[in-house]
């Protein structure tokens, strides 16, 4: 049972490289899926023959960059100020042509604006703007009693408020501040006239806002476009060119709309991708619990668990024992995998993505590490509490090492490996969800995906399903303690 | 014949044996006698090769212990000693059986000698799919016996097998012991700190005081004829206790 499940992991290792599919992946927040979506439906829809991976849902940009340059993904939807400040750190260049040169050597392209921007933008109810004819921001110069209800960020920043008051030559003095969840209500009910939001956000297109045009340009641009790894494009030219008619053709309301299909109508992404192709008329939808979905990500869960758990304990109590053998090897044993411990689960993921790419290798790769320690040290633990003088004894009937550590010292410090054993598992069922962050699915995808919704239904999809896990592995290994620990020695 | 020359053994800096050379003739059962601490667990110890000489050798059947692996002594030696060593995992079948299975050896092919070692010793067979933990001392330690013959080694070294018994199943232990030790004709080596028991069991005796061999001979010999003080003082003062 454990070599098939360890040959199956192997297979599936070897196996993802060899067949070479497209690989489109996504951020973490709905705008980000959208777009991935919108671009993976392009594709089939046209080009039928190819096959095409949706690695959705990661956990940031630097995830991504790593994944990107070695060929984890294809292509994903990024924004030009981020792609000038987080990859390229040179927040200075603004138009695509300068930030396609400076990506070049990182073998990266970029496709034009794909027609909107996402940053910061001002919003003001349509009445308002007709009322004081208010188009752009430079029209608010005239304005000096509209109340202003702005985030506390956006107050604070240093390119925030007051530097575009600066430079727009705004003298209001009635200014609020106000967390972001409530400056539309604040809005609606008239309490604020103009208010700080992102420039995609749904409930522009829920409240019915008018956006400002930012004519002097003070925010800077995030205009989404299509990032892509270069020999993607070499290999595969014509589907670019294909990607790339996708240029200029979403703009910011249209966007908006995609946004609010999802977050305020209960659409999945993949509907509101559909419905950029063949718009329908949207009803609002109830969220329904999918058992089969759940089903099979907590397989995909368990998998992860199990294999890296393995892992751990075919790896970890030879080391415990090897720990038992001389004084510094404990030391630096015991130091290693304590230090592993320390490091942030998402931090660990994240570091193992330049070499091991994005998916199954690094996932596996973390929680075995954070399964580590527990067995490791409880193994030690075990090996060492055995009287010497039992092991003196099986020295003197004649067994050989291997026989002594096999069928005395390993059976003797059972209940000792037992236990950390269990512990690794119930560890490893929590951080299994961050997999969900690199493209290893499991039930981290609905938190994932819920943390993007910002919707409490989708999380516990998957934060319930693991937290019953860890549950039913708890009661499965007080099970296993009656058929692992030999009877002699049971408590 | 087990034979040590010059043998020296210092733990840190301390001497625990110093300059031992004597033999311990075949077929007979010898017994190392001293008080506690004087080093007659240690002379066990060097001779099955749980512990190296820090100088001088010890021979087996004229083979340097020092140059044949562990595993090879051990086939020389039944051991049994005054602790627990029962593996408290096994049964105490498995636990006798562990020496045979160890050198992949057909049980089938033991269970002759086994039945004949139960009787021997009186071990009460419902005890064999017994744990450890189920026995009581006197039983544990005539598994360890049986455990320790099991593979039939010419020579049996017990080290205060019966000091952690109480007195009145110590003594019966006693009587069985010297009945097998009869029935069995192997080399012994018995060590102990009770004059009693050594007259008891034993017709070779060596005393033993501070790492070093004060005498040794018949148990008359050594009242009758005490080589020193010590030996005269020793006899006393065990006397005196009954
Ligand atoms: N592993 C050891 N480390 C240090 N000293 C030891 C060790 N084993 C025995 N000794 C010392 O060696 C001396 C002889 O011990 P031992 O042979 O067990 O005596 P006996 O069996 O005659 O009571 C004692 O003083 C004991 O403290
Ligand atoms: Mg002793």
């Amino acid at each position: 049972m454990k070599t098939t499940l360890l040959s199956f992991c192997i297979l599936l290792l070897v196996s993802v490289p060899q067949a070479y599919p497209i690989t489109v992946s996504s951020k973490n927040f709905t705008e980000s899926y959208i777009l991935a979506e919108i671009f993976s439906k392009k594709i089939k829809d046209d080009f039928p023959e190819h096959e095409i991976n949706r690695k959705l849902g990661m956990g940031g940009t630097g995830i991504l960059f790593g994944a990107l340059t070695n060929g984890d993904i294809d292509f994903y939807p990024e924004y030009t100020g981020t792609i000038a400040e987080a990859i390229l750190k040179r927040p200075e260049l603004k138009e695509i042509s300068e930030i396609n040169k400076a990506l070049l050597p990182l073998g990266l392209i970029a496709s034009k604006s794909l027609g909107f921007s996402n940053t910061y933008a001002f919003a003001v109810k349509k009445e308002t703007a007709a009322k004081y004819l208010i188009n752009n921001i430079s029209d608010l110069a005239t304005l000096p009693d509209l109340r202003y209800g702005f985030s506390y960020e956006f107050l604070k920043r240093n390119d925030g408020y007051y530097a575009l008051a600066e430079k727009y030559g705004l003298k209001n003095t009635n200014v609020k501040g106000m967390a972001h969840g409530l400056a539309y209500e604040a809005i609606e009910s008239g309490s604020v006239d103009l208010i700080d939001v992102y420039s995609t956000d749904a409930k522009i297109k829920r409240f019915d806002l008018h956006i400002l045009e930012d004519n002097l340009e003070f925010f800077p641009r995030y205009d989404a476009v299509i990032l892509a790894n270069i020999n993607f494009v070499k290999e595969y030219p014509g589907l670019w060119l294909h990607l790339k008619s996708l240029e200029g053709k979403i703009n910011g309301p249209e966007m908006v709309k995609l946004n609010a299909l999802v977050e305020l109508g209960n659409y999945t992404f993949k509907d509101s991708a559909t419905s950029f192709f063949t718009p329908f008329s949207a009803t609002d939808k109830e969220r329904k619990i999918n058992f089969g979905q759940i089903w099979s990500k907590t397989r995909e869960h368990l998998f992860l668990v199990f294999v890296s758990l393995l892992l751990a304990v075919v790896i970890g109590v030879p080391l415990g024992y090897l720990a038992t053998c001389s004084g510094w090897l404990r030391h630096s044993i015991f130091a290693v995998s304590g230090i592993v411990q320390t490091i942030p689960s998402l931090a660990l993921l994240c570091f193992f993505v330049p070499f091991l790419g994005i998916g199954l290798a690094p996932t596996l790769t973390a929680l075995f590490l954070y399964g580590l320690l527990p067995i490791v040290r409880n193994a030690c633990i075990g090996l060492e509490s055995i009287d010497n003088k039992l092991k003196e004894t099986s020295q003197v009937l004649g067994l050989k090492k291997m026989q002594s550590i096999l069928w005395i010292e390993i059976p003797l410090s059972m209940p000792s490996i037992i236990a950390g054993i269990k512990t690794a598992a119930v560890i490893n069922v929590g951080t299994a969800t961050l997999a969900a962050f690199i493209g290893c699915g499991g039930l981290g995808s609905f938190i994932v995906t819920g943390l993007a919704l910002n919707d409490i239904n989708t999380i516990l999809h998957g934060a319930i399903p693991a937290a019953i896990l860890a549950l039913i592995l708890q009661y499965l290994f007080d099970v296993a303690d009656r058929f692992l620990i030999p009877k002699g020695i049971r408590s | 014949m087990i034979e040590l020359v010059k043998v020296e053994k210092r733990y840190s800096g301390n001497t625990v044996l110093d300059n031992i050379s004597t033999s311990f003739l075949t077929g007979k059962t010898h017994i190392l006698l001293g008080q506690s601490g004087c080093g007659k667990s240690t002379i066990l110890r060097l001779i099955i090769g749980l512990e190296s000489a820090d100088n001088g050798e010890i021979f087996v059947d004229n083979k340097d212990v020092s140059l044949i692996s562990r595993i090879e002594i051990s086939a020389y030696f039944g051991y049994v000693i005054q602790d627990k060593t029962l593996m408290p995992h096994l049964t105490v079948l498995d636990n006798i059986l562990l020496p045979v299975r160890a050198r992949k050896i057909a049980t089938d092919s033991v269970m002759e000698h086994f039945d004949f070692l139960k009787k021997l010793v009186e071990l009460d067979d419902a005890l064999e799919a017994k744990y450890p933990s189920q026995l009581s001392g006197g039983q544990k330690q005539k598994a360890c016996l049986v455990r320790a013959l099991i593979l039939n080694p010419p020579y049996l070294l017990m080290d205060e097998p019966f000091s952690a018994l109480d007195p009145m199943i110590r003594s019966a232990l006693q009587v069985e012991l010297k009945k097998i030790f009869a029935e069995l004709e192997k080399t012994v080596i018995f060590v102990t700190h009770d004059l009693n028991e050594a007259s008891f069991l034993g017709d070779e005796i060596t005393l033993i005081n501070s790492g070093r061999i004060i005498q040794k001979g018949q148990i008359q010999e050594l009242k009758s004829n005490p080589g020193s003080e010590f030996v005269k003082s020793f006899f006393e003062a065990q006397s005196q206790q009954f």
